[in-house]
């Protein structure tokens, strides 16, 4: 189960990508339910920009690399991140809006997220 | 068996750390047990909770503007998961575990999938009047703001509200995939967050 978990992560991270490399417009439809795909605020890859923000390609491809690199969980990392990434959401229209901020915070919360995921796959896989 | 403090995770007997997080593990003192204490953990009612947790997240993803929220990876998602797995919590003081609190993640996005979908037709028809009549003025705003290629397509195609079997079923089943996995995701994290799992007895 934890190598399907790795491997749809996997996936998921090369879809992404693959959107504008391909021009796969089913992609970016896919992906406009849990994204705003502001073209401002995504990187860009052959001219046009990824299939999601940079925020959401920060999380995703941190949760992918954390998996990858099998991080330990960490509850107080967690709860930091998530508060770091509520505060960067909740002041970055009205202070400092930077995507160098939206993107650490993504990573942040990816890499942290991640070990709580791989542990619940790992008690189903334990009860099943 | 006893769990890490730090991270959740299950411990060997007799272990000194966590082979997990690497935390050194407190030696749990022996305490008679009282009869109230050795019961059997009550059995875990999933649906409530996911019912619960399902609507909350398919109404408020599929409301113009409310869901909007959505922008910050899937708040309302993550939220409804977190709101299910809190439910499941209240059920079970000693607390849940976090394949529990993925379950009824998983439950909660199928719920919400379901009533997402059915929200999802009226706003569309409605939206897409709106659009149709403004569709020169869209097409205007894409010119000037240089949005091109793939992504003008799909907007494009958004805007013009088509309602079909295949977009339905497109919407039901990508709903279904990414609110599951966006609900377990918050289901997860709040057991996390709120440190309440204690057992890895399933009920």
């Amino acid at each position: 189960m934890y190598l399907a978990l790795l491997a749809s992560s996997t996936l998921w991270c090369l879809s992404i990508i693959a959107a504008p490399l391909l021009g796969l417009s089913g992609v970016y439809d896919f992906f406009s339910r849990i994204c705003h795909q502001d073209p401002s605020r995504s990187w860009y890859l052959a001219g046009e920009p990824l299939a999601v923000c940079i925020r959401c390609a920060s999380i995703y491809f941190a949760f992918t690399v954390s998996l990858w690199f099998g991080l330990k969980a960490n509850v107080r990392w967690l709860r930091i991140s998530l508060l770091l990434m509520l505060c960067e959401f909740v002041f970055a229209r009205l202070i400092l809006d930077a995507a160098l901020l939206r993107s650490i915070c993504g990573v942040l919360v990816g890499l942290s997220a991640a070990p709580f995921v791989r542990l619940a796959v790992e008690e189903i896989r334990d009860a099943v | 068996m006893t769990q890490c403090n730090e991270c959740g995770a299950n411990l060997p007997d007799h272990a000194s750390f966590c082979p997990q997080c690497g935390t050194p593990v407190q030696p749990v003192e022996t305490q008679p047990v009282s009869p109230s204490q050795n019961a059997v953990q009550p059995a875990l009612d999933f649906i409530q909770p996911a019912l619960a947790g399902g609507m909350f997240l398919g109404l408020l993803s599929s409301l113009p503007f409310i869901s909007a929220a959505n922008c910050l990876c899937c708040m309302w998602v993550l939220l409804g998961g977190g709101i299910a797995a809190m439910l499941l919590t209240r059920q079970r003081p000693s607390g849940i575990t976090y394949g529990d609190g993925a379950f009824v993640g998983v439950l909660s996005g199928l719920f919400g999938a379901i009533v997402g979908t059915v929200v999802h037709i009226p706003v569309q028809i409605i939206s897409a009047r709106f659009f149709q009549s403004q569709q020169q003025q869209l097409e205007d705003l894409f010119r000037q703001l240089g949005i091109e290629g793939p992504m003008r397509d799909w907007m494009i195609r958004v805007a013009s509200g088509e309602i079909s079997a295949a977009t339905v079923l497109f919407t039901f089943f990508s709903y279904v995939l990414m609110w599951s996995l966006f609900a377990m995701i918050g289901g997860i994290l709040t057991v996390a967050v709120l440190n309440k799992q204690r057992t890895a007895q399933t009920g």
